[in-house]
């Protein structure tokens, strides 16, 4: 399993995208436009450039360890209990997260496209690439990341198409939600840019190491360009107004959009979400499970693996409604922040105890 | 060969991914068009027009009317007669009523953005009387494509330049944008066919007026969504040396420059609409358009005549306070806090505005 899980520096970029892209782009213009109005594309810059910067004290947190991921340097940092323990607590992060995405993925792709699949089959459905990917190892979920790259491109396509019909009036005057306001909100919506964490998960997976706090940027540099695009079409054809009304504006936009030929193209960009929305799933259920092999003394068996899915399948069925998905939504993103912050504790803390490692 | 089958079985897999809420086509009844007008007590008249298949008679469509409270329940209560299971993801049109328009017609287009299977590309259409009759009358012209193909089709071929045409998405981005209202095309039934009149004009989602094809080309000038237009000049300047001829010039007109500046002043909005039309004069007398002058005349009479259908056209919006050129959306942007103070509908009211059309004939087609 182990040589399975080695991956190459530019496979660690697109797992860290992959983790990065899924949510934001469904919610986050209209979760913007309900708090800053059409300003949302500024406080989208500055929690990308804060998003950024903590890309990359992360990074040199593993490169102070560079032979380790973050279940090690906890064991070193904190000692063999205490570590253990934040162990524990960020492998139940990643277990939350994999059971949050699959669910509200499998709510937004049954709200969309498969209205009269029942929801636990849109979740089976959604599970069974993974489940074989994740078996494959992180080698395979690499390789099948490139596929982010083509539809990434599909929907730059889409905001270049939508450019024609964008009022530059809806997205002024600048500023008018007023700085405060826009910086209160970075918090709120730092969840857009979660995913960059994983990074410490799987760092010791990464051959080559010397080039991942490069890639590693560069995903977060990439999420923060493609949010920028999705708020400013969005907003600019939509208007503060009407996108308050909407629960996910980028599929809006597909359905706005209008191609020679085909009358009904937002149902091909309908199905380019499937995978896009999966592969964030994909990241933190891969990463969670390897997790339990890393932390315990089991070895990865086909057995523990059907239990481990059979218990995010379960447990993404609890929450009952899209609301209360919502409502979970703002845990993650506390629980997100949180982590990113312990991890850039975690760097002050070596740097204070000079312990482990040094930067190579 | 590898690589080839991977492809084919990724193409499978993502088309198949949906097999489960498969519905066969024989079984369904696809709406092509929907008509809404007032009925009694707060209720509506919803008429849907279906494709025929595999009946005896020859008629095209189907039609079936009710008085409901939703289009939901018009939509269910026809399923509960209809041999075959209504679906809205092909409706080409939503025709109002213009009365019924007159009371908000947002409401009434919900539905089709809430849930996506429907697509909020359907054209809004105004109906000049009611769409129940127009509907049924258009069934039975037998020179006439199905009737919403030839509305289609009539609207298509009349878009941004004798009509303003907007879907469900586009009206209601309008509606909800503070300084800016929608537009939509009006159609009447005649005896043998049906004629596109106009558009109407919006306040929010209510109907409060409407102008003529000649004050819609005007309108999609200032809306800087005018293609091209036939425009007919009534009043073009008798040029020296010729004798009496026709009463009226036509020149094909596109917008070559539009600059729409705001200011304010003394605490009062002034927009300048500077407009420069590029024309080609297709029919007007024969001889003089090369001798000097003569070319410099027919433009500044034309400009004369445009400069005063854009005065009139400005002066109908504001009189009943709808703003499809997005006046009030730009003062917005531009005068915010000025905008924060006043209420939009008095912003718009008190707005002057100075208008400058300019027209320039670039040919004056094979003869002088």
């Amino acid at each position: 399993m182990s040589q399975r899980n080695q991956i190459s520096v530019i496979h660690f970029g697109l797992f860290i995208l992959s983790g990065e892209i899924g949510l934001g782009i469904i919610v986050l213009p209209a979760v913007l436009a309900e708090k800053v109005g059409h300003d949302g594309w500024i406080t989208v810059l500055f929690a990308g450039l804060i998003g950024i910067g903590l890309t990359w004290t992360v990074m040199q947190l593993l490169r102070r360890y560079h032979d380790q991921s973050i279940y090690e340097i906890n064991r070193l940092l904190f000692g063999k209990w205490l570590g253990q323990a934040c162990n524990y607590i960020l492998w139940i992060y990643l277990l939350g997260m994999a059971v949050f995405f699959l669910r509200i993925f499998s709510e937004y792709i049954q709200l969309f496209q498969l209205v009269r699949i029942p929801s636990i089959i849109v979740t089976i459905l959604i599970m069974l690439p993974t489940l074989f990917l994740t078996r494959k190892g992180y080698w395979a979920i690499g390789r099948f990341s490139y596929f982010l790259v083509v539809i990434l491109g599909a929907f730059v396509l889409l905001g270049l198409k939508a450019g024609a019909d964008i009022r530059l009036s809806f997205l002024q005057p600048v500023g008018s939600a007023g700085w405060p306001k826009l910086l209160k909100t970075i918090p709120t919506i730092f969840f857009a840019f979660i995913g960059f964490e994983l990074s410490a998960f799987i760092y010791k997976d990464v051959k080559e190491r010397r080039q991942a706090t490069f890639w590693a940027l560069s995903a977060t540099i990439i999420t923060l360009l493609f949010l920028e695009l999705v708020c400013l079409c969005t907003t600019g054809v939509f208007g503060e107004t009407m996108l308050k009304q909407m629960v996910a504006p980028l599929f809006n936009l597909s359905q706005f959009v209008r191609f020679p030929f085909f009358e009904r193209m937002d149902l091909f960009f309908f199905i380019l979400w499937f995978p896009l929305l999966e592969t964030t799933f994909r990241v933190y259920f891969a990463t969670a499970y390897t997790g339990i092999y890393k932390l315990t003394r089991l070895n990865d068996s086909l057995l523990y693996y059907a239990l481990f899915s059979l218990i995010v399948f379960g447990l993404s069925l609890l929450p009952t409604d899209l609301n209360q998905m919502m409502q979970l939504g703002m845990v993650v993103n506390l629980a997100g922040t949180a982590v990113i912050l312990y991890l850039v504790f975690c760097w002050g803390f070596s740097l204070l105890r000079r312990q482990g490692g040094t930067n190579k | 060969m590898k690589h080839l089958q991977r492809v084919v079985l990724g193409i499978i897999l993502i088309s198949l991914s949906g097999c489960w809420g498969q519905v066969d086509i024989e079984k369904v009844g696809p709406i092509l068009q929907l008509g809404v007008e007032a009925a009694p007590k707060g209720r509506i008249i919803v008429t849907h027009s279906f494709p025929v298949f595999g009946a005896a008679s020859k008629k095209q469509d189907e039609l079936v009317s009710m008085q409901t409270d939703n289009l939901r329940e018009s939509r269910e209560i026809w399923r509960r007669i209809s041999p075959q299971i209504p679906q809205g993801g092909k409706v080409q049109q939503y025709l109002f009523a213009a009365d019924f328009a007159r009371q908000g017609i947002t409401p009434w287009m919900e539905v089709f953005q809430r849930d996506p299977i429907n697509p909020p590309l359907i054209s809004v259409v105004i109906v000049d009387g009611s769409p129940k009759e127009l509907m049924e009358k258009a069934a039975n012209f037998k020179d006439k494509p199905r009737t919403a193909l030839y509305i289609t089709q009539l609207l298509d071929n009349n878009n941004n330049q004798y009509a303003a045409v907007d879907d469900i998405f586009r009206f209601t981005i309008a509606y909800f944008a503070p300084g800016l209202d929608p537009v939509a095309p009006i159609i009447k039934l005649e005896p043998k066919d049906i004629r596109l009149t106009g558009t109407a004009l919006f306040h929010g989602d209510r109907m409060v007026g409407s102008i003529n094809i000649d004050q819609t080309i005007m309108l999609l000038a200032l809306m800087g969504r005018l293609r091209e237009a036939e425009y007919i000049f009534r009043h073009p300047a008798p040029l020296p040396g010729m004798g009496p001829g026709k009463p009226a010039a036509a020149a094909r007109l596109t917008v070559a420059k539009r600059k729409i500046e705001i200011r304010l002043i003394h605490g009062r909005p002034v927009v300048e609409v500077n407009l420069l039309f590029s024309g080609v004069l297709d029919e007007y007398r024969w001889d003089q358009m090369d001798r000097s002058g003569a070319q410099h005349k027919l433009e500044q009479s034309f400009a004369k005549e445009l400069t005063g259908l854009c005065n009139h056209l400005i002066g109908r919006l504001q009189q009943v306070g709808s703003d499809p050129i997005g006046i009030g959306d730009r003062i917005r942007a531009k005068f915010y806090r000025y905008w924060l103070r006043n209420k939009p509908g008095q912003i718009y009211q008190a707005t002057q505005f100075k208008v400058k059309v300019k027209m320039h004939l670039t040919k004056y087609g094979a003869i002088k």
